[in-house]
């Protein structure tokens, strides 16, 4: 925008500074030393304007190149809602070593701070542009008869990583939808398998062997994500400041939304009450 | 041996002229093959893949209503069917031989279409999933020249069956009885009954009967049902689970190829 003001000026094979004429200049009557007078100070308007707007394209790039500001979001999700059982599974297969009865907790609440373990929040948006380093691979483990974790976060083209390290076989099958995303054998002591994912997401983990295996992967387009932990805790870094809506996932309670404003360089704090069950699921 | 061997070359270049004749006749994808595919789909399939091809035609409807399989949904169903590691989609050729053999005891063969038709068909299913657009299916390597079967490798195919708990489901003696099958706790990716196949009964096998289709099931596993893939389990024992294929071909009193 700002270069389009200065009078256009060439470079000639001599090397030689000029700029290019106007009729108007070229018709002016003026003698010689004053015509020398008035190119001189062209010359120096001309320069002065020439760096200057170079000044100002420099700065405009330093502005466009610098790193958007950033702030954290960090938080605690909560539920006191009315207690949800168990479900409690009779072991059929294998119960020489899953034990005879298997629990799957609904939910997890921690004691002191009434936090909810393993509920996934997340930024909505699209596939970030930022140059991620490549994240290790998200491990999923049949570790005693479960699946550790029960909820594993990742993002788009991280490798979920599978293991078994029980001494009885599983099978693990991942899907989507109605589409599978991986279905392996894994028996005792079997080698690692590794699949990238493929697509933004819920996948819904099993063991058709032991059908009260369950687990969830979740994955992200960008980075923004996290999974709370023992006493609800969670924290996102690097978050674009400015508003963002949340969203907030749980295997038993559902999805909730959140909209957030995120300051530049600093700390935005977010401490939410789930609803129960039944309101949560309300479209 | 050595004549085993030539039986399998000539096998294997019989596959290679059929796929090249298969590929021969493909029509280039443009509307003129869709419109096509449209046509032949509509008189053919959408009876039970329905016309919109989510699974649910008139017949379909009725079809694995209450158990499976059901009509594939074209739309956003995985695929039983493949050449492909589990999760992926199927290839073409992986289609085309579906179409042209049918499944037993679920869908007919289309063989009635000529080759070109059915690549038409082809065509047209693969554009209700976005996913065909975007992901390039890659078949798993198969080794050839299995060696056919000797009484040490059939008994240690069977102490195969038994290590990777084939029998949960196929039953002891591959009778589909399996206790994990008579306890009605098989579903499919729509919580659907299934049953497990029964070994001793060749022609029932959705996939294919031959040595070749049994050791491809074996690897890409079934998606959208509890059959796992055992690709990662078999990488560089190849041999094993042949022995494993001649066990499961000797439940039925059959030999070799």
């Amino acid at each position: 925008m700002g270069i389009s003001v200065v009078p256009p000026i060439l470079i000639r094979p001599g090397g030689k500074l000029t700029h290019i004429m106007t009729s108007s200049q070229t018709s002016s009557p003026q003698s010689h030393s004053e015509q020398a007078t008035t190119v001189g100070a062209t010359y120096s308007v001309t320069s002065l304007l020439f760096f200057a707007t170079l000044l100002l394209a420099v700065q405009e790039t330093t502005l466009v190149r610098a790193e958007p500001p950033t702030g954290t979001l960090s938080g605690r999700i909560m539920y006191a809602g009315p207690a949800i059982p168990d479900q409690v599974f009779e072991v059929n297969r294998d119960s020489a070593f899953c034990g005879a009865q298997a629990t799957i907790r609904a939910v997890a609440i921690h004691l002191k701070t009434r936090g909810l373990e393993g509920a996934v929040v997340s930024i909505d948006g699209d596939a970030t542009s930022l140059p991620l380093p490549p994240p290790p691979p998200l491990v999923l483990t049949n570790n005693r008869c479960s699946f550790t974790p029960r909820v594993a976060v990742g993002i788009v083209g991280q490798q979920v990583e599978i293991r078994n390290e029980d001494p009885v076989m599983h099978n693990t099958h991942i899907s989507m939808g109605p589409r599978t995303f991986v279905n392996v054998a894994m028996i005792p002591a079997s080698r690692p398998v590794g699949k990238p994912l493929k697509q933004p997401g819920i996948y819904t983990v099993k063991c058709d062997a032991h059908k009260f295996m369950q687990a969830n992967v979740l994955a992200f387009a960008h980075p923004y994500f996290s999974v709370t932990d023992e006493t609800g805790a969670f924290r996102i870094p690097d978050l674009p400041a400015g508003e963002h809506h949340v969203t907030i996932w749980h295997e038993t309670l559902g999805t909730i939304h959140q909209t957030v404003t995120i300051s530049a360089q600093g700390q935005t704090s977010m401490t939410l009450d789930y609803p129960n069950h039944a309101a949560a699921r309300k479209p | 041996m050595h004549v085993t061997r030539l039986k399998y070359v000539a096998i294997l270049i019989v596959m290679g002229l059929c796929a090249s004749t298969a590929q021969a006749v493909k029509p280039p994808l443009n509307r003129d093959t869709l419109t096509e595919g449209r046509r032949i789909y509509e008189q053919a399939c959408a009876w039970c893949h329905g016309i919109g091809g989510e699974g649910d035609g008139p017949a379909g409807w009725f079809i694995g209503r209450y158990s499976s399989p059901r009509p594939r949904n074209f739309v956003k169903d995985g695929y039983k069917l493949r050449s492909t590691a589990s999760g992926e989609l199927p290839t073409d050729q992986d289609l085309f031989k579906v179409i042209t053999r049918g499944i037993p005891g679920v869908m007919p063969s289309y063989r009635s279409l000529n080759e070109q038709e059915r690549w038409q068909v082809i065509a047209y299913l693969k554009s209700w999933n976005p996913a065909f657009k975007e992901e390039q299916p890659v078949p798993l390597t198969f080794p050839s020249g299995p060696q056919g079967p000797t009484e040490a490798g059939i008994q240690n195919g069977r102490n195969l069956y038994v290590k990777y708990d084939c029998r949960v489901c196929h039953g002891d003696n591959g009778e589909g009885d399996g206790p994990e099958a008579t306890a009605g706790h098989l579903r499919d990716t729509y919580e659907l009954p299934i049953r497990a196949t029964k070994l001793t009964d060749p022609s029932s096998f959705k996939n294919g009967a031959s040595p070749q289709d049994i050791f491809r099931t074996l690897m890409t596993g079934m998606d959208g049902t509890p059959m796992p893939a055992y690709a990662n389990e078999f990488a560089g024992q190849e041999e094993a689970l042949w022995e494993l294929v001649w066990y499961l071909r000797s439940l039925s009193g059959q030999e070799g190829s």
